[in-house]
């Protein structure tokens, strides 16, 4: 018996010396910093520029992924629209398409279209307390089919930029002020002015024009736009708000961005342009002209303008953009390490930081709040903060649709009414007349937006 | 002789067989060499276990030379693509250029601050350069000619009018933006501007651009240093291909851009090595030579992939060497890490002197690799171990069991079929069984002896008894024939006598003669008369055969009643 106990001690000693080496389980965490598991990450921050997300994830790889185990290892930058067009390339596997990503930036519609049951649900990495610290409208956004899909980053909305130095001039010349640019009404007879002002040349490049009549008609009461999926073409509030777009791109006192406006007011093509708040991160601050002399931009940043016939019990309203963060669902270990990066990203201070240097706003309800008293340095940083503040104490967020293609369906209708802009102006010149013009764009609108004919 | 009678079973051979097969002998050898055969082919593989485990480290090293080979191979096959196609794209732009200057009798410093000029060499060659970009792993391709838009800018001697057309991403599909050059042209072939584009291009931003430009000749390809591309975060490496008119004036220059994420997509390893960090290093501002520990590399110097399974992570501040192990092998450290790897030239394009390719590892994957090694080590042994225990523990059961069970039905006396035992076991019964029987005979005889032993006794205590018997009667006879009051009176003297009178009547009594009591007593024969006279006088006696008769006669009684003890 004694020897027999001996022999088990023995064995026992031997399992405790070999189990270590045959088991590398230690703890609830399957991170293991020995073992570094590997990210990839698309984004949508800094794309063609010095992206400042770029820097933080050198900084959590740096860091907090040197300590755990995780690596994140970006592999795509680009806007929503294109990422969102390769995701599902390559969910699809059409060639040359790549593989999909662990991690990566996209709008709710996306996600949707790429399945939610193909995502990491958030809601399993955060507790019931830490989610309270969201603003409750970013972290409701990205909930899909009961799961939360995708989690706020920052979120941004659509500004109006102008060129302050040209546009000064043209104050000095018309007596038209910024405060003519609050309603569209104004904006409308601003642009007008300019383009009789500048020779005709277009006052206003935009960059998601549906946005604006969305809004608008918001604005001007109906709140029934969209009948199953698409824009309801017989609505009249609707037609009234496009009408107003529509006119000024007959006339080509509005544009069509090219891709984007902010490239636009660079080149002196146009003095404004609306775009995301976070298109600060791309201007240039000068004007380059044909002849390679420049002048300062003078970047002026304002809320969009709002309905001129509002509502009586409605707040102005403002569009609310902007990616989430999603997480491919594969294995445990990268859900967990992507858990770990989400945290980290989003941790308060950090989180107003990243959004402060990218012209979006943060998504914790602490950082949030502290914009309103964040010292901005850079004069055109200052004057989109400004806007914003303004924008977030006056106007009420609205989510834009990001049903199932509707980015595709608005991206093929700037491209038709950008491929028309010129003969309708030239047509517009030659004396056509402007409602059966405008009646083309509606038209056009209507094919790509609204109900099929099916 | 039948053939079964040949193999004709024979019980005994058989039996004889058997025993032999059971003996413990045969057993203990055979249990000892199933035993060495165990622990030789356990001991084997180990061994091969071992070895393959210590052979990890020259596979490591196969490993990062043979990376290192396949990474410089697809490092300098990419280049030479790149250079293959820049030289045609000098060439054919150099021609439009040409025919462009010829058609209109002008010099190229003659387009200087022509917009209409500049515009048309433009559309003339933007075709070319898009097409030329197309066609190849480059992430940008550009035409600068030595001419501006606008002399009388301040820097205009800097500033270059031309086209640099960028992919967006490293993606086939990916779509083409105009970083510089005339807007216009952009948007009508579909390419749109940068979100950082400036009209014309600042050499200044491109280092060793005038140096470069004073030593290019025509038909050579360059490269610039790696640097940051302005309004961006993308670090590249241009290949130059200087552009020159057959009288040699020095046209412009055109060429590719090599970014740092389209390198990194472009040129990641398919690997078996776990962290692989591949770096091409341009090292003419770290000249060879320096002692180990000073060789240092700024990671904005370099252009770095990671592995095609998707991991990177790149070189961050200065990459160190701290170490050489060997002509190519190096530990070096950065930032963040410390790596093992190897390094060597490559030449890229015709340089061979100007690059050099990294293939690198973290250390602790190594350090982690070789403890894997020792644990794997000594997990075989303490297998091994444990394997020669339970062997021996299992045949010293299979060879002591049957003794134990022998000893324990020897013990319970049970009987076994000689032919099952161990013969040792069964001989050993045998010894014992014969020893017992030699006992047992002697137990026997020795039994025997006693009873013959035992008869004897009763027959001399019955001879005793007689002679006893026949003693008190004859005691019993005289005693009647004796005058009972003289032998009173014997009786009585005998306390009267001396202790020298006592001795002598004693010596009467055992039978001694006259002659021997004097010699024992020393006496003269008239002292023994005058003892004798005294003797006879105090027992009332007058002879010595009344003595002995009445001596006989007390002995007699003695031996019935034990009387007159005491006088003895």
């Amino acid at each position: 018996m004694k020897k027999q106990r001996l022999f088990s001690i023995f064995l026992s000693i031997l399992l405790l010396i070999g189990l270590p080496l045959l088991s590398s389980c230690s703890g609830d965490s399957r991170l293991n910093p020995s073992e570094p598991v590997t990210l990839t990450f698309w984004h949508v921050y800094g794309e063609q520029v010095d992206s400042p997300m770029n820097l933080l994830v050198q900084q959590f790889n740096e860091t907090v992924g040197m300590k755990k185990g995780i690596i994140i290892n970006v592999t795509r930058m680009s806007n929503a629209s294109e990422v969102g067009e390769q995701l599902l390339a390559a969910q699809e596997g059409r060639p040359g398409a790549g593989s999909m990503p662990d991690l990566f930036l996209c709008y709710p519609g996306t996600a949707s279209l790429l399945g939610p049951e193909n995502l990491v649900d958030w809601s399993e990495f955060f507790s019931q307390e830490e989610l309270d610290s969201y603003v409750d409208a970013f972290v409701d956004e990205g909930i899909l089919q009961n799961r939360l899909c995708v989690f706020p980053v920052c979120k941004s909305t659509r500004l109006l930029y102008v060129n302050g130095t040209e546009f000064d001039r043209f104050q000095a010349d018309t007596g038209i002020s910024y405060s003519s640019l609050r309603t569209w009404d104004g904006f409308f007879r601003a642009a007008a002015k300019y383009r009789e002002w500048s020779n005709g040349k277009p006052f206003c490049a935009f960059d998601y024009l549906v946005q604006n009549v969305d809004l608008n008609a918001h604005e001007m009461g109906d709140t029934q736009l969209i009948k199953n999926g698409c824009y309801d073409c017989s609505n009249p509030v609707l037609r009234s708000s496009w009408k107003q777009f529509g006119d000024a791109l007959v006339r080509g006192d509005i544009i069509i961005s090219d891709l984007y406006a902010n490239t636009q007011m660079m080149t002196g093509e146009v003095p404004a342009g609306t775009g995301s708040s976070a298109a600060i991160l791309y201007f240039n601050n000068i004007v380059t002209f044909s002849d390679n002399t420049t002048e300062p931009m003078n970047l002026k940043v304002l809320p969009l303008p709002v309905a001129d016939h509002p509502k009586a019990d409605s707040a102005p309203l403002a569009p609310q953009t902007g990616c989430g963060i999603c997480a491919l669902k594969t294995d445990s270990i990268k859900a967990e390490a992507a858990s770990v990066f989400v945290h980290w990203l989003t941790e308060s201070e950090r989180n107003l930081d990243f959004a402060t240097q990218t012209g979006y706003f943060p998504v914790t309800e602490e950082a949030f709040q502290a914009i309103d008293s964040y010292p901005f340095q850079d004069p055109s940083y200052r004057s989109v903060y400004n806007a914003i503040r303004l924008v977030k104490n006056n106007c009420h967020f609205v989510p834009l649709p990001s049903d199932s293609g509707f980015i595709e369906k608005t991206n093929q209708l700037y491209d038709t009414l950008r491929s028309m802009q010129p003969t309708l102006n030239e047509r517009y010149l030659d004396g056509a007349d402007p409602d059966d013009l405008e009646r083309e764009t509606w038209e056009q609108f209507c094919s790509c937006l609204g109900p099929s004919e099916n | 002789m039948t053939f079964r009678s040949v193999f004709r079973h024979n019980p005994e051979e058989s039996s004889d067989l058997t025993r032999k097969r059971n003996s413990l002998r045969h057993k203990l050898f055979r249990y000892m060499f199933l035993l060495a055969a165990l622990l030789i082919a356990a001991f084997l593989i180990g061994l091969s276990f071992i070895i393959t485990a210590l052979r990890q480290r020259d596979a490591f090293r196969a490993s990062l030379q043979m990376q290192m080979a396949v990474f410089s191979q697809d490092v300098s096959s990419e280049f030479e693509t790149l250079e293959a196609a820049g030289l045609q794209m000098s060439l054919s732009v150099t021609e439009q250029i040409r025919t462009y200057l010829n058609d209109r009798h002008m010099t190229i410093s003659e387009i200087n601050d022509s917009e209409t000029d500049l515009k048309s060499l433009q559309e003339s060659v933007f075709d070319t350069i898009k097409e030329k970009l197309l066609q190849t792993d480059s992430s940008g391709a550009f035409l600068l000619f030595d001419a501006t838009v606008n002399t009388h800018l301040e820097g205009a001697d800097h500033s270059r009018s031309g086209l640099y057309i960028r992919k967006n991403s490293p993606d086939s599909a990916s779509e083409l933006l105009l970083y510089h050059g005339i807007p216009e042209i952009g948007k009508t072939n579909h390419v749109m501007p940068h979100r950082k584009w400036t009209l014309e291009f600042h050499t200044q931003n491109l280092p060793g651009y005038q140096a470069w430009k004073t030593s290019a000749k025509p038909g050579s390809c360059s490269f610039s240093d790696i640097f940051v591309l302005p309004g961006t975060s993308d670090r590249v490496l241009l290949m130059l291909f200087p552009l020159f008119s057959p009288d040699g004036t020095f046209l412009g220059v055109c060429g590719f851009e090599m970014n740092d994420t389209f390198f990194r997509q472009k040129m990641a390893q398919p690997t078996t090595l776990s962290h692989l960090t591949c770096i091409l290093a341009d090292i003419h501002n770290a000249p060879e030579g320096q002692a180990p520990g000073t060789l240092r590399i700024h990671s904005e110097n370099t252009l770095s992939c990671g592995s095609t399974d998707g991991y990177y992570l790149a070189p961050a501040g200065t990459l160190t060497v701290t170490k050489k192990l060997s002509e190519k092998q190096v530990l070096c450290t950065d930032r963040i890490t410390s790596y093992l790897g190897i390094t060597e030239k490559v030449k890229l394009a015709g340089s061979s002197e100007r690059f050099r390719t990294y293939i690198l590892i973290p250390r602790r994957d190594y350090r982690k690799m070789v403890f894997r090694e020792g644990a794997e080590v000594l997990l075989i042994f303490s297998v091994l171990l444990c394997l020669a225990l339970l062997c021996c523990r299992y045949f010293s059961r299979r060879f002591l069991n049957p003794i134990l069970k022998s000893l324990e039905q020897l013990k319970n006396r049970e009987k076994t079929d000689p032919d099952e035992m161990i013969p040792e076991i069964a001989e050993l019964f045998s010894l014992l069984s014969e020893i017992e029987n030699d006992r047992k005979a002697e137990t026997s005889a020795l039994e025997n002896e006693i009873e013959n032993a035992r008869k004897e006794l009763s027959r001399v205590n019955k001879e005793y008894d007689d002679a006893k018997r026949e003693l008190s009667r004859l005691v019993y006879a005289r005693k009647k024939e004796v005058d009972p009051e003289s032998y009173q009176l014997f009786l009585n003297g005998l306390n009267t006598l001396t202790r020298t009178e006592k001795k002598i009547f004693l010596l009467y009594l055992s039978g001694k003669g006259t002659r021997e009591i004097m010699e024992e007593n020393n006496i003269k024969e008239s002292t023994l008369r005058y003892h004798n006279r005294n003797i006879y006088s105090k027992l009332g006696i007058n002879s010595m055969k009344q003595l002995l008769r009445y001596a006989a006669i007390m002995n007699g009684e003695d031996s019935d009643s034990c009387q007159r003890t005491d006088f003895f």
